[in-house]
């Protein structure tokens, strides 16, 4: 079987055709064109976790500019004179105001914060079971560990811009997390004190330093944000997704659906189904109502004052941390400062090298196209269990007060139970794990070898009773064999060697004209061969 | 299912062919009920036109592909009265044999490295299945029509003020969006082809020659430089790209007009300042009830021109971040004032910072029984008649004492000025 044989040059273009032409007299588009439309992605379920946090960030640009044009980052006082009752007449910064307005005076303004904010939610989340479905299946593996990297940076950077915006609107609760970051980074050994003055502009709460942070918020940290994200995508389009094994699949082919249009359509809807979701959130379920908390005031704290969830664990962890100062030859390392400094870097820093250590110890070399089963790497999904199990009672003692209030446990129970938790549930974690993926493999042995158990119990003509098996039945793939590009293009007419052609060796074509042709692979071997 | 007398049925080489599928048993239940069971390499011809569609099969062979055997293969078309193993969803009621799926759906046979067809949708052979399709995509864009129009009228017309507005915004818009993204992907599941491509992937290490001939290029233009030869410019301009780096050094450092110094040390007490309420009210003693609270800042007298004294509440959000100071009046005796502190307090007043020593958040929560002071921030406990000794949680240093005396009047004031420690959080310089 092949592709159809190349259609006829319409020698009357219409204006579509026309435009394509034009593009492509000027800049040669044609084959890339068809190469990237033609291009396959695989199709699962939990591809599509990455996507979430891509239109996410979409749907916060979106908002976000839109409340860009009603925000007012300013640390002035004023008298808040708004619709906004029981605050009329409080003293408090623009910010503060400006963020009253929107919510309360601003066409539209209340929801697109609130879906802002949802989406925020959303997007840190995604990241975060992204990464745990990429960690999980090995997808970081070679020759994906540079996308590994660029994502934890995201990960990174998404919590920091997260909580920047949180941090503008100037209330309560914003204020207060904002006084933690300058104690935290006050802690910081020798340069913590003028780090935190840098930061601030002078002693917290600083000299105007909201117009700073917003300028953080909404230019320099988004426009790393948007580069990592394009180069994260380049990344992947270049390297092309991994897929799991199946019938039919191998290292060396990817089979999904063209980008263009399934592909395409596909994803437009998804987009549109994420928007929708947070649409829905954001205009039926109320959050972070600042008009509740009321504007900054150094001298106030709301009780069971908790951050977005993405920073709980850092609350959490300051919250176990025993109060160890070090204190010695005129100088002082805060307690706050391993929680806080320390646990995030070591925590982020083995996340990153995580795919060069898992490489160094396993001597795994060689570059992988199909992600693995979790139960397929026991120690990596044990290690990941561990991880997720140390994550999550941090995460929870960032909310122990809540707790402790709302099932009326002693607070300091709860405390000791985080920091005992902390560490005995990871290393029993990362046992049941273990021993859970092996026993896994052994039983996905025994099928392979004895067949499924069918609870048919046989008596044998010598007494002894036997259930009977049935083999497991082959996996079925659900897809045909179909070539990806729809008309063969003549080979001769240059752009047979379309597929596969890195930069780097386009760039050496140009450059010298001695390299040894290599023999291109066709593009579609199982279908030549069928004739 | 397949229709094998249809009029639009153009099959290939097997076309009309009365047999059943050649395959077993047991390589039919691979397909778990795909009925019109795919052949074998012949069929794959006819393939092709699964671009074409039903409507205009194209068979780019219209032979059987050598090799096949027609007789065991060719198109399932005796499987009229065939039933898989697990029968379709939908019954294939099939009313245009032109939609035959073997035409639409590009198939590989048993054999065919594993892989299996899709089976097929009710769209694929049945027009009106498609037609209905067609029919609840359209319903669906519809239905974003009627969010978007519902999101411009509550934008438009709505009282932004009232309770229903962003409920209403955030409902129209999610069923604008909503509507619109069911419709998409309805439309790609049921109305496009759904089979599967396959494409290749590519090594991406490039040859040894390429390898070398980009290295020897790269070295001879690095050569070429001459960065080698001229140590001196090698130098130089290693020294100078580091000064330059060092630049970046003055615009960090442009980010505070405020120098640290002793910044942290220093509050804004002084010595006789008044204790102010926030509302501006000098606290006498008395206006404290014993067991009572009350958060404090610094009223610095100021002498007039006449001299007389005036006293300035310093109430601003630069003052409070580190000088709030807790005002806690205790029952008499229980107070352990730590040496040297004897004579802080007054009549049961003590006055401590409520910026915690932790990380600066207002300790606020005060026990009347146990006397304990909790910071909600991070939960460390200080106990009031201790000194204020962080007792649980992160926090390790005491809260910071502001001595306190009344005057002639009652009025409190601070007696020695200033704390004798920096407030809040701790920091490198401190010791």
């Amino acid at each position: 079987m092949t592709t159809a044989a190349p259609p006829d040059f319409v020698k009357r273009p219409g204006p579509v055709r026309k435009l394509n032409r034009a593009a492509d007299e000027r800049f040669g588009t044609q084959a890339g064109l068809r190469r990237n439309l033609n291009k396959v992605f695989p199709d699962h379920w939990s591809f599509m976790i990455g996507e979430i946090a891509l239109y996410s960030f979409v749907i916060l640009l979106l908002t976000g500019i839109y409340l860009t044009l009603f925000f007012d980052p300013s640390n002035t006082e004023v008298i808040y004179n708004g619709s906004y009752v029981p605050l009329k007449g409080v003293e408090m910064s623009r910010a503060y105001a400006s963020t009253l307005d929107i919510s309360f005076d601003t066409r539209a303004g209340l929801v697109f914060r609130q879906i802002h904010h949802w989406a925020a939610l959303i997007f840190v989340a995604s990241i975060i079971v992204h990464l745990m479905r990429v960690f999980f299946t090995g997808a970081y593996r070679k020759p994906r560990e540079v996308n590994w990297l660029i994502g934890v940076g995201l990960l990174i950077l998404g919590i920091l811009e997260g909580f920047a915006g949180y941090s503008l609107p100037d209330d309560l609760l914003s204020g207060t997390g904002l006084r933690i970051a300058a104690s935290i980074a006050q802690s910081i050994p020798i340069i913590g004190t003028w780090a935190s003055f840098m930061l601030f502009n002078g002693e917290f709460p600083g000299a105007n330093f909201l117009p700073r942070l917003y300028v953080v918020h909404i230019l320099l940290v988004p426009g790393v944000l948007l580069a990592l994200i394009g180069a994260h995508l380049a990344i992947l389009w270049q390297q092309k997704h991994t897929d799991f094994p199946g019938p039919g699949k191998t290292e060396h082919n990817v089979v999904g659906h063209r980008v263009f249009p399934i592909f395409a359509v596909k994803s437009g809807g998804f987009f549109m189904m994420t928007f929708s979701m947070i649409a829905l959130l954001g205009g039926l379920a109320q959050i972070n109502p600042i008009w509740m908390f009321g504007p900054y005031d150094p001298s106030k704290v709301s009780s069971a004052s908790q951050p977005d969830w993405y920073i709980g664990f850092l609350d959490g962890s300051t919250r176990l941390m025993p109060p160890w100062e070090f204190r010695g030859l005129g100088h002082t390392v805060p307690a706050v400062f391993w929680p806080t400094a320390v646990l995030p870097g070591i925590l982020f820093t083995l996340l990153a090298i995580w795919p060069f250590l898992e490489a160094r110890f396993t001597g795994d070399t060689k570059s992988h196209n199909l992600l693995q089963r979790p139960r397929e790497a026991p120690t990596r999904t044990a290690l990941g269990a561990m991880a997720i199990s140390f994550y999550l009672v941090l995460w929870i003692s960032g909310g122990n007060d809540v707790i402790a209030k709302t099932f009326s446990i002693s607070l300091n129970a709860m405390t000791w139970a985080g920091r005992i938790g902390l560490l005995i549930v990871p290393p029993i974690a990362y046992a049941v794990t273990k021993k859970l993926c092996l026993n896994l493999q052994d039983k996905d042995t025994e099928i392979e070898h004895h067949g499924i158990e069918t609870g048919i119990i046989r008596q044998l003509p010598n007494g002894e009773f036997v259930e009977d098996h049935r083999p497991k039945p082959a996996p079925v793939s659900d897809y045909p064999h179909v070539p990806n590009d729809r008309y063969a293009l003549p080979a001769a007419n240059g752009h047979g060697d379309s597929h596969g052609t890195g930069l780097a060796r386009r760039a050496g074509k140009a450059v010298s004209g001695f390299f040894v042709e290599e023999k291109e692979k066709d593009a579609e071997p199982d279908s030549t061969t069928k004739h | 299912m397949s229709d094998q007398t249809g009029p639009g049925r153009p099959g290939p080489g097997g076309s009309g062919e009365p047999d059943g599928p050649g395959d077993s048993a047991s390589e039919r239940m691979h397909y778990a009920g795909y009925q019109g069971e795919p052949a074998d390499k012949a069929d794959q011809d006819s393939m092709s036109s699964i671009f074409h569609r039903a409507k205009h099969p194209v068979d780019t062979s219209g032979a059987p592909a050598k090799g096949s055997d027609i007789s065991a293969g060719g198109p399932d078309v005796s499987a009229g009265t065939h039933d898989g193993p697990e029968a379709l969803g939908t019954p294939p009621h099939q009313t245009d044999s032109t939609r035959d799926p073997q035409h639409t759906v590009m198939r590989g046979g048993a054999g065919d490295g594993g892989v299996t067809p899709r089976r097929p949708r009710a769209e694929d052979h049945d027009r009106r299945a498609e037609r209905r399709a067609e029919r609840v995509i359209a319903l669906w864009f519809m239905v974003s029509v009627v969010g978007t129009v519902g999101f411009v009228i509550t934008n438009f017309v709505g009282d932004k003020h009232k309770e229903y507005y962003t409920p209403c915004l955030g409902s129209a818009l999610g069923i604008a969006v909503g509507g619109l993204g069911i419709g998409l992907i309805l439309w790609a599941k049921r109305l496009m082809p759904h089979d599967h491509a396959v494409q290749e992937r590519h090594e991406f290490t490039s040859s040894k020659e390429e390898i070398a001939v980009t290295e020897a290029e790269v070295a001879d233009g690095f050569a070429d430089t001459g960065l080698t030869r001229f140590p001196l410019l090698r130098r130089t301009l290693l020294g100078a790209s580091t000064v330059l780096g060092g630049l970046v050094v003055v615009p960090l450092l442009n980010l505070t007009n405020a120098k640290p110094g002793k910044k942290l040390d220093h509050t804004s007490w002084v010595k006789g300042a008044r204790l102010v309420t926030e509302e501006g009210r000098y606290v006498k003693l008395g206006d404290v009830s014993i067991g009572g609270i009350e958060t404090v800042f610094p009223a610095v007298p100021v002498t007039g021109a006449s001299g007389q004294v005036s006293y300035d509440a310093k109430t601003d959000v630069q003052t409070k971040a580190d000088s709030t100071t807790i005002l806690i009046r205790l029952p008499p005796g229980v107070d352990r004032p730590r040496k040297g502190r004897e004579n802080w307090s007054v009549d049961g007043h003590v006055a401590y910072s409520k910026i915690c020593s932790h990380a600066g958040c207002p300790v606020s929560l005060y026990e009347q029984q146990t006397h304990h002071l909790l910071c909600p921030c991070h939960q460390s406990v200080f106990d009031v008649l201790d000194g204020c000794r962080a007792i649980f949680g992160p926090a390790s240093r005491s809260l910071p004492q502001l001595a306190i005396a009344a005057d002639a009047e009652g009025y409190l004031y601070a007696r020695n000025g200033d704390y004798d420690e920096p407030v809040g959080a701790a920091f490198w310089e401190r010791s």
